[in-house]
């Protein structure tokens, strides 16, 4: 009973959340949690393309986001997006250079996440380990960051 | 997946011969330039060298191979990636664990080497480097890789490590093993001769190993040679 009871007041707080704004038909509304500051900026991009993710640079089509980083999560909405199979790639730009810093030009030195929080080991994710369908419903999605340095 | 497997321990393979013609070269050359003439009269030693160094990179290679390839595609060993997984002060302990039980498992491994029978079998190998050069770092006999290639791909499945300090582990073994052999102490002899240098092994300690045999069997502390009285202090060669 007292378990139950948590779970409701939790289920509200989120529906509370500011800037939780519910996505309509043709959106994916994304939640990224798990962000240990507010510097900088959260980059984030979705593409439909294999090759180059997850920087998503060889595709036109690719929709790019950047909003502001906020200590734990930050919410943003992809519309227009149109039926077919994509990808998404997050990455907290700690310092605002627009790029993933990397530690002797290895490890990365910035959070990054990924849509089905596909693992990186020696390199980014393959964009099949991070491709989802989507239908064109109105769809939430949640990527977790992780930091490596 | 055998496929997979084989290009895994090939690859590493050639990563880990690689690595021993980039460190060995640049501390044979660091140590020609500082002393030399030096590895002038050793051209047939240094050729033998490199080629037990060779085999060794295979013997090495294979199960840090087979390991990396585990780790990458079936999430084994408990190396870690995410810096939070752990408390932060768990990174140096880690470095510290690590580099102890390494250096324990060679001191009694290399006391062992020292048996009679086994020195003639194997160790002798790694001695015919009279006096040793920044090319016999990995020259062993390959009875003797096989101890050294599986501790560190046996540690990561017992004790966590992030990735970063993996590789610094690698680093610290790596420019250790040819340093200590180059013939030449690289480390300023106010730091040898203090309180660290009594504790930590460099060129001036294994040196001395080479000279005598019986004694200074450590790799990185000098902590069991003292408490096993096998510690004879530092060669007296390099002045």
């Amino acid at each position: 009973m007292n378990r139950i009871a948590v779970f409701g007041l939790a289920a509200v707080a989120a529906a509370f959340l500011p800037g939780a704004t519910p996505p309509k038909a043709g959106e994916i509304a994304v939640t990224v949690t798990d962000l240990r500051s507010a510097k900088g900026a959260v980059r984030a991009c979705l593409t439909s393309r294999a090759d180059g993710f997850p920087r998503c640079r060889q595709d036109a089509a690719a929709l790019e986001t950047v909003v502001p980083a906020a200590n734990g999560r930050v919410q943003f909405i992809f519309t227009n997006v149109k039926p077919g199979r994509y990808a998404v790639a997050v990455l907290h730009d700690e310092n605002g250079n627009g790029k993933a810093d990397r530690a002797l030009g290895m490890m990365p030195k910035e959070g990054f996440g990924f849509s089905r929080d596909a693992k990186v080991t020696t390199g980014p994710p393959k964009f099949d380990a991070a491709a989802f369908d989507y239908g064109g419903e109105a769809s939430t999605l949640s990527i977790r960051m992780r930091y490596m340095l | 997946m055998l496929i997979a497997l084989a290009i895994a321990a090939l690859s590493m393979t050639a990563i880990v011969a690689l690595r021993y013609f980039a460190s060995s070269g640049f501390f044979a050359w660091l140590a020609g330039r500082k002393r030399p003439g030096q590895y002038a009269a050793l051209g047939a030693q240094i050729r033998r060298e490199i080629g037990w160094s060779l085999a060794s990179a295979a013997i090495y290679g294979v199960p840090a191979g087979l390991v990396a390839w585990a780790w990458q595609n079936l999430g084994w060993t408990k190396i870690y990636s995410e810096i939070g997984a752990y408390p932060l002060w768990y990174l140096p302990l880690s470095l510290l664990i690590y580099l102890f039980a390494h250096d324990t498992w060679f001191y009694w491994t290399h006391r062992w080497m020292h048996a009679p029978r086994l020195f003639r079998l194997a160790h002798s190998v790694h001695h015919a480097s009279r006096p040793p050069t920044a090319w016999a770092a990995m020259s062993f006999h390959p009875l003797e890789a096989i101890t050294g290639a599986v501790v560190i791909p046996a540690l990561v499945f017992v004790v966590p490590i992030h990735l970063s300090v993996l590789a610094l582990v690698l680093t610290i073994m790596t420019v250790m093993g040819v340093t200590n052999h180059m013939g030449w102490e690289m480390f300023p002899r106010w730091l040898i001769r203090s309180r660290i240098g009594d504790w930590v092994i460099t060129a001036s300690h294994h040196q001395r190993h080479h000279e005598e045999y019986r004694c200074n069997y450590g790799l990185y502390f000098r902590l069991w040679d003292r408490v096993c009285g096998t510690d004879r202090g530092l060669t007296e060669k390099f002045g």
